[in-house]
């Protein structure tokens, strides 16, 4: 969706070579409803979309999945820094730090603090659960798709936790100007806590639990 | 009746994609597959030809367009105004920066 809106198509047809690389296979999970319905989506589906230099160094990251807004501001302040310095290492020292002491920025160790509660909550969920229930629970977080006479929709769940953004400026700031492929585990599995695995899990339509309206 | 019009829209856009490779199978979904197939090795060239099959009233024959698009620029849903390169290696070069994304699974399938 975010990359067929038709101003972020200009904007990387106008200054940017567009790329795309997958960092594993996707985890699948289909319920089957019954009556010839069923709900598909991925799990642990997350996104980066990383600034390189023409040679392929990055000098930014934007992490998670976001709105096609936040997307094409983020590729016109990219831009805007790399006609004006060509993403140089003094000016993007200077840029990553004085991001990380803006203030609306998220501290590093509160950052770390904000994820790991949020990681306890998701962990306690998937204790109280049947598998198929806990599936669902984390694909809706994900995209999915429903499928069902004559067509299906695809809905996306904007993600992009803000709380990403302090622990990836201080990645950058210690390992800058890789290319993406080497931020991949530090980024997919220690930041945004995704295993690289794939796989396709199918549910039945007695599979899942029925939802107390108190829950 | 709608399956005999559906057979008959993608025959149609086969034989001009592809018009001296007509298939043998008596399914739509089999000239479907052959459709997609002649489009995606058309490359580039075949864009204009996918845009109009996209506004099909057929279902069938937009999935199928999508399917194509998809391989050849790199993206589902693509509409053909973008096309992305498979790797940092491909879009190295000495002008332009480049936007990379990273995601699980791929960008050319329906359920990445």
């Amino acid at each position: 969706m975010t990359f067929s809106t038709q101003a972020i198509v200009d904007e990387i047809n106008a200054h940017w070579v567009p790329v795309w690389e997958s960092v594993s296979p996707v985890k699948k999970a289909t319920f089957d409803l019954g009556n010839g319905e069923s709900l598909s989506g991925t799990i642990s589906g997350e996104i980066a979309l990383f600034f390189c230099t023409p040679d392929g160094r990055t000098f930014d990251i934007l992490p998670a999945l976001q709105s096609p807004a936040r997307v094409l501001a983020a590729l016109r302040d990219a831009r805007k820094f790399y006609e004006e310095t060509q993403a140089n290492e003094s000016a993007t020292w200077q840029r990553l730090l004085a991001q990380d002491s803006a203030p609306d920025a998220i501290p590093y160790e509160r950052a770390r603090a904000m994820r790991d509660e949020a990681r306890a909550k998701l962990r306690a969920r998937r204790k109280a659960a049947d598998e198929a229930t806990r599936t669902l629970s984390e694909m809706v977080f994900s995209k999915t798709l429903m499928v069902a006479e004559p067509e299906e929709i695809t809905v996306v769940e904007p993600g992009g936790l803000e709380l990403y953004a302090g622990m990836i400026r201080e990645m950058l700031i210690f390992n800058l100007y890789r290319e993406p492929m080497e931020y991949r585990d530090q980024l997919f599995v220690d930041i945004f806590d995704q295993p690289l695995e794939g796989g396709h899990y199918v549910f039945g339509p007695e599979s899942l639990e029925p939802l107390s309206v108190s829950q | 009746m709608k399956n005999l019009t559906r057979l008959a829209t993608l025959g149609l856009l086969l034989l001009g994609a592809c018009a001296t490779n007509a298939p043998q199978a008596d399914d739509s979904a089999a000239v479907g597959r052959e459709w997609t197939r002649a489009m995606i090795a058309k490359g580039t060239d075949a864009i204009p030809e996918l845009q109009a099959a996209l506004e099909s009233e057929d279902a069938a024959v937009r999935y199928q367009a999508r399917s194509a698009m998809g391989a050849i620029t790199g993206q589902w849903g693509s509409k053909g105004d973008l096309i992305w390169k498979r790797s940092v290696a491909d879009a190295k070069n000495d002008e332009r920066p480049l936007v990379v994304l990273h995601l699980f699974g791929n960008l050319d399938e329906e359920f990445c």
